[in-house]
């Protein structure tokens, strides 16, 4: 007996440097939850074991007794500290608050105290006996209370193996087998308990309690630190698993949910409990991969759309196969994300990017060099630059060199400055050719101030600025036959003049008599030159009078003459023609006008020459009558009147227009004379009237205002 | 042949028919007729006689006759001299109207001429 127990305290002290061992490795993850649990158990099982060792070594049943004593800090606590880990390692930590831990510390304290004062009532021990020799374990009698602690042990270290079993019931493959490990730590305390019930104990009096205690927290220190998991608990993991913003459902081999995490059924808009234990064709009809045997398809995904049209969702599944340790799959948990905003935004950004490319206008970005990083179709189609050859490039590339320098300088100050710069370029082609364009270049600026890219606008404007320049030269070279037109009149003016002033000397010396006698048919023959040098005359006069008016260098100079001399000036013109024509040409001129009148008569006398000479061409028989009159206490007139063929009412407005005669009218003309009148008197602030009768004659009445003398 | 009782009148034409006419037309009206076919003759002519009327056409051949006209305005012996602007050029005719006595538009009747002459005759 005496080697049984040399050999158990050998045992007791493998057991506590075990236990120490334990406990430095324990320390290094002590913040872990359960740690100090377990240490605390650690702690408990070596005071009984060293407890024990010197119970059974003690010579003296005084010492013996006293060891005993000591046991029984330790002894009363296992349980509670067992209990203890394996609530807060299963996740139900919540529940042991301070107030119920100091519950089920009472009865391991009354144990404690009730050991510690035995011999006044023998609660614990109802009988001592002390071993021979005295080497060995002290033989106890059991007394009320010790069945108490024993019943209270029990129910604890129970309810902790109910714990871990559960564990390894629902939990993850890793944590079961932590759980199993720790389970089978449990069953070595049960086995000893079993072997000292049934009496098979080989040596009856020695308890093997606290070495089948190392021997449980020995298995459930490696379950616990082994793994190198410690971080993550089970109860971190679910968590984790409950907190998911995606939704995670588990099925097993045969397709049956197992889980599901809260997102998930929000997702689905059922409760756990409406679909744990169904099949998922049921709820999740989708989830076609949940049933693949690859294990290399670690990972698949696939994209679905659930839900009805204003509340439909589009979700990312990830199909994750469950392998147990062998590798062998076992089940399958999907995740699945909400990705529809990720697509909307996926979407609208195919759609501007679509835009961009689709656009009209020649659309640039480069970086904050000016190094161009993209451009569009419209880019490649107006400078010729496919957007490979354009990127990595600068658009000095399109630089035509045909504006100068400053200008752009200014544009580079502009956009560096952050602002936006509008204007026109002219550009250079990849072939050459050179084209305008109007261009708008935004900075992008940042929060920061800093600019990170360029986008320009382009838009080619070469077509219009063609037009422009096809305007302005046809402007210029109107301007320019305008020019001419005048230069033109002016030398036709002289040119005609000179010659007709040598004709109409001439004819005037031969008509006279100047140069000798003249037949009377000679004479006529002069007069006849003279009347056509006239005609021709009073057509240059208009002409020079039209360009003039149209040149804007017209100048009426208002000066006093004498109303019959302008009269008379007309009728020794006309007069020739008057006499041929068989009529008769009167005028009438008001007394109060006789002496003098303001006016312009180089031009008053061309208005009274065309309008006598429109009457004369217009009347075969009877008489013109040229009437100088006041109409009105401020205004003079002129009213040349005939008796010939009458304008019809329908041609009397256009009678005044340059260039234009009236049907039937046509008697040789340019039609220039009374448009000449028309213009004349209105630069002089006057206005002409016309009243006519067809086949009664015509009355053009000239009105002005009377200038101050 | 230095007496002479007539006045003297310059004719400033290039155009040889019509200073014929002026010619005919004023020495009828009684002038005793100078004739310069251009500016250089008219000035030569100028500095060696200062006739009664100046016949003055704008438009020679070696010049604007407006340096003419403007010399005989600045030349003290010639202060008393008529001049008659003869021009085709209306614009110009006007712009000369002040510093000009008379201004004919070409052109110029040949009755018209003698009587204005007539009318201009010194003493007459």
């Amino acid at each position: 007996m005496t080697v049984a127990f040399s050999i158990y305290i050998i045992f007791l002290a493998a057991g506590i440097i075990i236990s120490a061992f334990m406990v430095t490795r324990l320390w290094a993850i002590r913040k872990t939850a359960g740690a100090y649990q377990l240490v605390w158990a650690i702690f408990c099982v070596t005071v009984w074991s060293f407890g024990y060792i010197f119970e059974i070594a003690s010579e003296s049943s005084f010492y013996k007794i006293a060891w005993m004593k000591v046991e029984y800090i330790g002894i009363p606590f296992i349980s509670l500290a067992i209990f203890s880990f394996t609530l807060i390692y299963s996740g139900r930590g919540q529940w042991l608050t301070r107030t119920r831990l100091g519950l089920l510390a009472i009865i391991p304290t009354v144990t404690f105290l009730l050991a510690a004062t035995n011999e006044f009532h023998h609660l614990l021990w109802s009988t001592i006996a002390m071993p021979s020799p005295l080497f060995g374990p002290v033989a106890v009698g059991h007394g009320a209370w010790y069945n108490v602690n024993v019943a209270y042990s029990y129910g604890l270290v129970l309810l902790a193996t109910y714990f871990l079993i559960s564990l390894a019931a629902s939990g993850h493959n890793l944590y079961r087998s932590q759980a199993i490990i720790m389970i089978t730590g449990m069953v070595i305390p049960w086995i000893g308990n079993f072997i000292y019930m049934v009496g098979l104990n080989p040596v009856p009096t020695l308890d093997w309690t606290p070495l089948a205690f190392t021997l449980t927290l020995v298995a459930f220190e490696i379950g616990f630190a082994r793994f190198g998991l410690m971080d993550i608990l089970p109860i971190a993991q679910s968590s984790a698993f409950n907190a998911m913003r995606d939704g995670i459902i588990v099925v097993d081999g045969r397709g049956r949910i197992v889980e599901i995490n809260p997102s998930g059924q929000n997702i689905f808009q059922q409760r756990a409990d409406q679909m744990i234990g169904k099949h998922v064709q049921e709820i999740f009809p989708e989830w076609t991969s949940w049933s693949s045997e690859t294990a290399t398809a670690f990972e698949t995904s696939q994209e679905f759309v659930y839900g009805d049209a204003p509340a439909q969702r589009t979700f990312n599944l990830r199909n994750t196969p469950i392998m147990d340790r062998r590798g062998r799959i076992t089940g399958h948990m999907a995740i699945l994300t909400d990705i529809t905003d990720q697509k909307f935004a996926q979407a609208q950004m195919r759609l501007q990017a679509t835009a961009l490319e689709a656009a009209e206008n020649g659309i640039v970005i480069t970086d904050d060099k000016g190094n161009i990083q993209w451009s569009n179709k419209a880019f490649t189609h107006l400078t010729g630059y496919a957007r490979e050859e354009a990127i990595g490039k600068n658009p000095r590339i399109l630089k035509s060199f045909k504006q100068p320098v400053e200008y752009y300088q200014d544009l580079w100050q502009t956009v560096l400055s952050g602002k936006v710069w509008r204007g026109e370029l002219i550009n250079r082609r990849k072939d050459g050719s050179d084209y305008y364009e109007e261009m708008t270049i935004t900075p992008l600026v940042q929060a920061n101030g800093a600019i990170t890219n360029f986008i320009a606008i382009k838009q080619d404007i070469t077509s219009r600025r063609m037009a422009e320049e096809q305007l302005r030269q046809a402007h210029e070279e109107a301007l320019q036959a305008n020019r001419m037109k005048t230069q033109l009149l002016a030398s036709v003016s002289h040119d005609l003049r000179t010659p007709l002033g040598a004709i109409m000397g001439y004819s005037e010396m031969i008509q006279k008599e100047i140069l000798g006698p003249v037949n009377p048919d000679q004479r006529n023959a002069a007069s006849e030159i003279l009347d056509s040098s006239n005609q021709l005359l009073a057509f240059v006069n208009n002409l020079i009078g039209q360009a003039q008016i149209e040149t804007g260098k017209i100048i009426l100079r208002p000066e006093l003459f004498k109303p019959d001399e302008l009269v008379d000036g007309v009728r020794s013109i006309v007069g020739f023609m008057v006499k041929k024509k068989g009529l008769e040409f009167r005028s009438e001129i008001a007394p109060e006008l006789s002496g003098q009148i303001k006016g312009d008569s180089y031009w008053l006398k061309q208005v009274l020459l065309n309008l006598v000479n429109n009457a004369l061409k217009f009347t075969e028989s009877g008489s013109v009558t040229v009437r100088i009159f006041k109409p009105d206490g401020s205004h003079w007139s002129i009213q040349v009147e005939d008796t010939g063929i009458g304008i019809p009412p329908e041609a009397q407005k256009t009678v005044f227009e340059a260039f234009r005669q009236v049907e039937g009218r046509a008697r040789g003309g340019s039609g220039l004379g009374l448009a000449i009148v028309s213009q004349l008197i209105t630069l002089m602030d006057g206005k002409v009237q016309l009243e006519s009768e067809v086949g009664k004659g015509s009355a053009f009445t000239v009105t002005l205002p009377l200038l101050g003398l | 042949m230095s007496e002479t009782k007539n006045p003297i009148a310059l004719i400033v034409e290039d155009d040889s028919k019509l200073a014929e006419i002026f010619t005919q037309a004023i020495k009828m009206a009684g002038y005793e007729i100078r004739l310069a076919a251009n500016a250089q003759k008219a000035f030569d002519l100028l500095a060696v006689c200062a006739p009664a009327i100046i016949l003055l056409d704008l438009h020679l051949p070696d010049g604007s006759g407006e340096k003419i006209l403007i010399h005989i305005r600045q030349v003290d012996h010639l202060k008393n001299s008529i001049v008659i602007l003869n021009t085709s050029d209306s614009i110009m005719a006007d712009a000369l109207r002040e510093q000009s006595d008379f201004v004919l538009l070409k052109p110029v009747s040949f009755s018209q001429l003698r009587d204005l002459a007539v009318r201009l005759r010194p003493g007459g």
